[in-house]
């Protein structure tokens, strides 16, 4: 008997041979340079950064994957992004941010589709010298609020803008930036003044080495302290209007674009981390014997183990099958994105935290590197959208559909 | 009310724009570039005075380099006023424009700090368009965008059985970077790029130094600098260049004083000044003495035109 089905394509073994080749230069980069330096980054005080791990990855095209060739990037799209951050995840997320923070700040850019604003900012990833950039919505008392559309009125002290003239005006800070500290440029999301909440969020694109702008102390955090996060403090600084993104009020619009572009390659950084959990758990239950066999050959470690492998792959699919929809679609879809982060950074989670258990007291010490993951693996349940704020672009998405039918 | 813009006054965009492109340029370093070269290059003089100089074809340089260096040349373009800002900014450029494929490789002659990678100086020579060589004075022959300028025949005049027009490479205007501070590495710029030009020339010509450097400059500058390093020029008076408002180039021949069409040939002495100059770069610092190695190359000019 024969079974024809109808041929598509849907080959998750085979990446673009450009993307393939790339996911082994950064694999490599990861494994022998960064992971071996992950745990000093981890353990050194909080605003100390590793310029030459940025020097070294930027050689890599690590700054400028997405940038189109034109501009002298990588042109390599959401999918080159992801599978990268999948790679440098594995050996250190906050390493991996470094660079998912300037692609960040970078997306605006390219979303806009101004070749003016382009040919200004995209360039400056193409010289030999690393520069980075970074992405600033969050605040002090307005958090989700400013990623939740139906909660922009709620926010309170958004930071202002007002026009005058040929230029804005922007006042206010941002809180927890990634990169802030060493930036040269910024994505920066702020409240056209006249309107309530956040309703009048609009995107700008701000030089930070410019007067007015203050780079604030870096945050002692948990995890992810090979990337630094600061404050930013923005006091009567001037931004010329060919530095607005989408128009005056677009900005909750242009975030919610920014996003959905983004989420396949947060959920990438969460692969990785868990996949660098399982690595580190294969290792050890295949040389730890108790009981008279290897820890693998007993049941119940053997089951944990399947299900760390499975989750892994699920989570894999997920966001190669998400950032390739952003790759050819336009606009970037909402749905797989939420779906593919939600996902891998539950599985991140779990990940880390049975491989610590798998591992025993050792999984427990510092010097064995899984503890670290399970803290890191905290970190992208938080940005680029908690839990709960992709739930509610899910149900948006599922119930949009159910309404429309 | 309706606001008329004339083509030389940028609006206050275009000059946003380029000061923006100019911070670009002033952020971009290449300290990669030398070892990026894929193959031989035309010349390479790297020795311990803290520059750099190469020539190289396109095609030995990865775009991303290549891009770097039309973008020094827009961004000194733009600080020496020689092109107009407002094309500039409608065309969003951030470098010149690559030329489509053609017939002879460009070669480019770059100066860079040797500890920053940050390109100091540059001339190119930009090669025929022809896709097959053709006689110097074939009728119809494409002309080249100084005969366009200039509205003259350069290359008619020098037709011979041995030369054509894959022999003739344009000068581009020599550039320093315009920001950069006076002082003893600013001075050896322009002598670093005079070699490499010199060189590269050689290296065009072959043995039998066939070929032609055309292009235009001022006289009391850069004309004055090709005769000293040794070429043989014929400089041509009495044109009035201009370019169409709609060409990027426009403002270049809009300055005070007016470039001059030249033809240079490399007569057999040549190599000998290049060396003269290559001697003096790779003097140490303290013995290096410009004014000597000006006079040394004015003598020889004299006893050359004496009969
Ligand atoms: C490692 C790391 C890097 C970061 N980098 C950046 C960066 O580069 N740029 C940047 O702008 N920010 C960055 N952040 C900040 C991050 O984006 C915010 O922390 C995040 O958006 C949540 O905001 P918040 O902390 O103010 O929490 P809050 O908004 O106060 O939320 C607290 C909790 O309440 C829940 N919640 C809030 N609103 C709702 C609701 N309507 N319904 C149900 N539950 C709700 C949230 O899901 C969360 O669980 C980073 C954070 C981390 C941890």
């Amino acid at each position: 008997m024969t079974i024809t089905a109808p041929s598509f394509e849907l080959n998750f073994d085979v990446l673009p041979p450009e993307i393939q080749r790339f996911k082994e230069t950064v694999r490599e980069f990861a494994q022998e340079v960064v992971l071996p330096r992950a745990q000093q980054l981890d353990q050194a005080p909080a605003a100390d950064f590793d310029w030459d791990l940025v020097k070294q990855g930027h050689a890599l095209g690590l700054t400028r994957v997405a940038v189109p060739k034109q501009y002298g990037g990588l042109g390599l799209g959401m999918l080159g992004i992801s599978v990268a951050m999948e790679q440098v995840a594995a050996a250190c997320p906050g390493t991996a941010l470094i660079f998912g923070a300037t692609m960040l700040g970078q997306t605006p850019i390219l979303y806009s589709g101004d070749p003016q604003l382009q040919a200004r900012y995209l360039p400056l990833f193409a010289g030999d010298e690393p520069i980075l950039a970074c992405n600033a919505v969050t605040e002090d008392e307005a958090g989700c609020d400013l990623i939740i559309p139906e909660n922009a009125r709620h926010a309170v002290n958004v930071m202002s803008a007002r026009r005058e003239g040929d230029h804005y005006v922007l006042n206010g800070s941002k809180k927890f930036i990634t990169n802030a500290k060493f930036a040269t440029f910024a994505s920066v999301f702020a409240n056209m003044e006249g309107h309530e909440g956040a309703t009048g969020l609009t995107s700008f694109i701000v030089d930070l080495d410019q007067p007015g702008v203050t780079r604030g102390p870096v945050a002692d955090k948990m995890g992810y302290r090979a990337c630094l996060g600061s404050e930013l403090t923005f006091e009567n600084v001037i931004v010329p209007v060919e530095n607005v993104i989408g128009g005056e009020l677009n900005g909750m619009a242009i975030n919610i674009a920014q996003s959905n572009m983004a989420r396949a390659s947060v959920a990438g950084i969460s692969t990785g981390v868990a996949q660098g959990a399982l690595d580190k758990a294969l290792k050890w239950c295949g040389e730890r014997v108790q009981g008279g066999q290897l820890l693998y050959k007993h049941q119940f470690s053997a089951q944990k183990i399947a299900e760390m492998a499975s989750k892994i792959d699920a989570s894999r699919m997920l966001y190669m099958y998400a950032a390739n929809k952003v790759d050819n679609q336009l606009p970037a879809p909402e749905y797989e994105p939420a779906v593919a982060k939600l996902f891998a950074d539950r599985v991140a989670i779990e990940v880390a935290d049975t491989a610590v258990s798998l591992i025993g007291a050792r999984g427990y010490l510092r010097e064995y590197g899984v503890e670290k993951m399970l803290r890191d693996s905290y970190g992208a349940r938080i940005y680029e959208g908690t839990p709960e704020v992709l739930a509610l672009a899910i149900t948006d998405c599922l119930y949009r559909v159910s309404e429309a039918e | 009310m309706t606001r008329t813009l004339t083509a030389d006054q940028p609006t206050a965009v275009a000059g946003r724009y380029t000061a923006s492109i100019l911070r670009l340029h002033e952020r971009l370093h290449y300290p990669g570039l030398l070892e990026a070269v894929r193959g031989e290059p035309l010349h390479h003089h790297d020795h311990g005075d803290g520059l750099v100089t190469l020539a190289v074809r396109d095609s030995q340089l990865p775009l991303r380099y290549l891009r770097g260096i039309l973008g020094f040349r827009l961004a000194q373009y733009l600080r020496l006023g020689w092109i107009c800002p407002s094309l500039v900014q409608r065309a969003a450029l951030f470098h010149e424009p690559f030329r489509p494929a053609h017939g002879v490789e460009d070669v480019h002659i770059v100066t860079l700090s040797a500890e920053s990678g940050r390109i100091l100086g540059y001339v190119g020579l930009s090669g025929s368009y022809d896709p097959e060589p053709l006689p110097l004075d074939a009728p119809g022959r494409p002309r080249l965008a100084t005969e366009l300028a200039h509205r003259i025949d350069l290359l008619g005049p020098y037709a011979a059985p041995e030369l054509h027009t894959h022999h003739a490479f344009e000068v581009k205007r020599f550039l320093r970077d315009q920001s950069m501070p006076p002082g003893a590495l600013a001075s050896l710029v322009p002598w670093h790029i005079v070699l490499g030009f010199g060189r590269s020339l050689l290296a065009l010509g072959g043995p039998q130094r066939r070929m032609l450097a055309v292009g235009d400059a001022k006289e009391e500058v850069a004309i004055r600098h090709l005769t000293l390093m040794g070429l043989d020029l014929t400089v041509v008076d009495g044109t009035s260049p201009s370019l169409p408002r709609s060409e990027l180039m426009w403002p270049i021949y809009e300055q005070d004083t007016i470039a001059k069409p030249f033809v240079g040939r490399l007569p057999e002495g040549f190599r000998a000044d290049m060396d003269t100059i290559e001697t003096y770069l790779t003097e140490a610092r303290g013995t290096r003495n410009a004014h000597a190695l000006v006079e040394q190359l004015a003598r020889r000019r004299k006893e050359a035109t004496q009969p």
